[in-house]
């Protein structure tokens, strides 16, 4: 297949593109909000855990195990920025593409438009 | 009678403690399968097709596991503190009733029958504390590997793992600042308190890099502050009230005692000499004064004294009751340092610790005699 189609019953702001891509660009907007919300969820358990991991450290009355949960607490933390970047680059890449989908698209309209004006 | 000493912590905060983090635990199982569910339908109902929409799935499926992966270290940790929880408080039992029973048999005017059964006392608590120690040592390696393995959930080659690896490293403010070592290597600052917790400031590898603050909880209130995911600016590092200490560079040393700030210099200086004095030993600094100074992988203190800097004043009675007072202390050891005194003074010392009673004698160590 080699064009576009960007309108038409059902499936309206579907873009299918040769054997590239298609995409409604509308669902990753949205798509972009729900990662955002698993995002705060990790970040919300992930207090729990340093702050479980730290308390223990501060209760445990044993040197080494002291040590070895402040360890622990620290390596939650790397980990959990580490997940809490990962869905940020998601919700941000979702939102971007679909910005980035949503323009091609446009553009795309503006062009085959222009187009058809000039058959008429 | 056995000196036993009433081993810390609190075994009821580490049982709740446990169950909150077996809690989040969970709630990480529950995350990744959220993020499975969400990120699959977003693709799906997107109707996303080619390279872009691969590599999505590729990512978040990544992601999914790494957050699934999470779930294991947290419920082996929480799995062993409580494990770690029954024998602390079991030993913290036994000492007290050792403690009881040696009360009534001194009571009772060490009558046999009371003196037979505190020491009957004595041999449980110490069974009780040995196993306590050594259970001790054992979660600790427990939560270490745990850790390790939390550091490995997205594994070394997976999308993830690379994009990680290609972000910029945020701009470490504090490792920047003069005095505090070379800003390109990883710095880990401590600022270690005592009832309130170490305050912990680390940043981690430099494919990584936040900055991170821990101030472990404690009266004044924790605080934790983390450089936001994806926010690569210029950082906020707060100074939680109650700083307890100076910062400490641990990026220069193998290892720092985290309570060496607590010593006097005098104390700093006694801490190697009695290490070269039993090299199979391993001393530590106390977190807490009450039982000396230091103490030694047996878990036996020590309590310090000998101060070159008190010669300025030298009161030889006083130094003679402040010995008197040591050695009634609980801790397992006085050692009595006489480096850099004068050969007058150690002399008359000497004859003083050699005047003791043996028991008392037997009880102190003596470096630069």
């Amino acid at each position: 297949m080699i064009g576009v189609a960007v309108t038409g019953a059902g499936w309206k702001g579907l873009v299918s593109v040769g054997q590239g891509f298609s995409v409604r660009a509308s669902k990753l907007q949205v798509g972009s909000q729900d990662v955002a919300g698993l995002q705060g969820r990790c970040e919300v358990v992930a207090r729990d855990v340093v702050d479980a991991l730290a308390g223990m450290a501060g209760s445990a009355g044993h040197p080494a195990l002291a040590s070895a949960l402040t360890g622990a607490a620290g390596q939650g933390l790397v980990t959990f920025w580490a997940i809490g970047t990962a869905y940020q680059h998601v919700s941000d890449g979702l939102n971007a593409s679909a910005e980035t989908y949503s323009n091609a698209e446009r553009a795309i309209a503006v062009k085959a438009g222009t187009i058809f004006r000039d058959l008429r | 009678m056995s000196r036993l000493m009433m081993p810390g912590g609190e075994p009821a905060v580490l049982e709740e403690l446990a169950s909150s983090l077996e809690a989040a635990a969970t709630g990480f199982g529950g995350l990744a399968r959220s993020t499975h569910q969400v990120t699959v339908s977003v693709r799906q109902g997107a109707e996303w097709t080619g390279d872009a929409a691969d590599a999505y799935t590729a990512f978040t499926g990544n992601l999914g596991q790494g957050v699934a992966a999470v779930e294991t270290p947290l419920s082996r940790i929480a799995s062993s503190v409580r494990d770690y929880a029954g024998l602390l408080r079991t030993a913290q039992q036994k000492v007290a009733a050792y403690a009881s029973a040696a009360e009534t048999a001194e009571v009772s005017g060490n009558g046999s029958a009371y003196v037979t059964v505190a020491q009957g006392a004595a041999q449980d608590a110490e069974a009780a504390v040995s196993a306590w120690q050594a259970v001790g040592d054992r979660v600790a390696a427990e939560v270490t590997s745990a850790a390790g393995q939390l550091g490995d959930v997205f594994g070394a080659q997976g999308p993830v793992q690379n994009w990680l690896g290609s972000q910029p490293v945020p701009l470490d403010t504090l490792a920047g600042s003069p005095g505090l070592g070379d800003p390109v290597m990883p710095e880990i600052l401590k600022t270690p308190g005592m009832e309130f917790g170490p305050e912990i400031l680390k940043t981690p590898g430099a494919e990584l890099g936040p900055e991170i603050l821990i101030n472990l909880p404690g009266e004044i209130g924790p605080e934790i502050l983390i450089t936001r995911p994806g926010d690569l600016g210029s950082e906020t590092l707060k100074t939680p009230p109650g700083l307890l200490g100076p910062l400490i560079n641990y990026s220069k040393q193998e290892e720092v005692d985290p309570y060496l700030w607590r010593l006097s210099e005098s104390e700093r200086g006694t801490l190697p000499r009695l290490q070269a004095m039993f090299p199979g030993r391993v001393f530590r600094v106390s977190p807490e004064e009450r039982d000396g100074e230091y103490f030694d992988d047996l878990g036996r203190t020590y309590d310090q004294m000998g101060d070159p800097e008190t010669l300025q004043y030298w009161n030889a009675q006083k130094f003679f009751r402040s010995i008197n007072n040591h050695v009634l202390k609980s801790a397992t050891f006085t050692v009595i340092d006489l480096t850099g005194f004068s050969n007058h003074v150690i002399s008359d010392i000497t004859n003083y610790v050699n005047s003791l009673p043996e028991g008392q004698r037997a009880n102190i160590i003596r470096i630069g005699f």
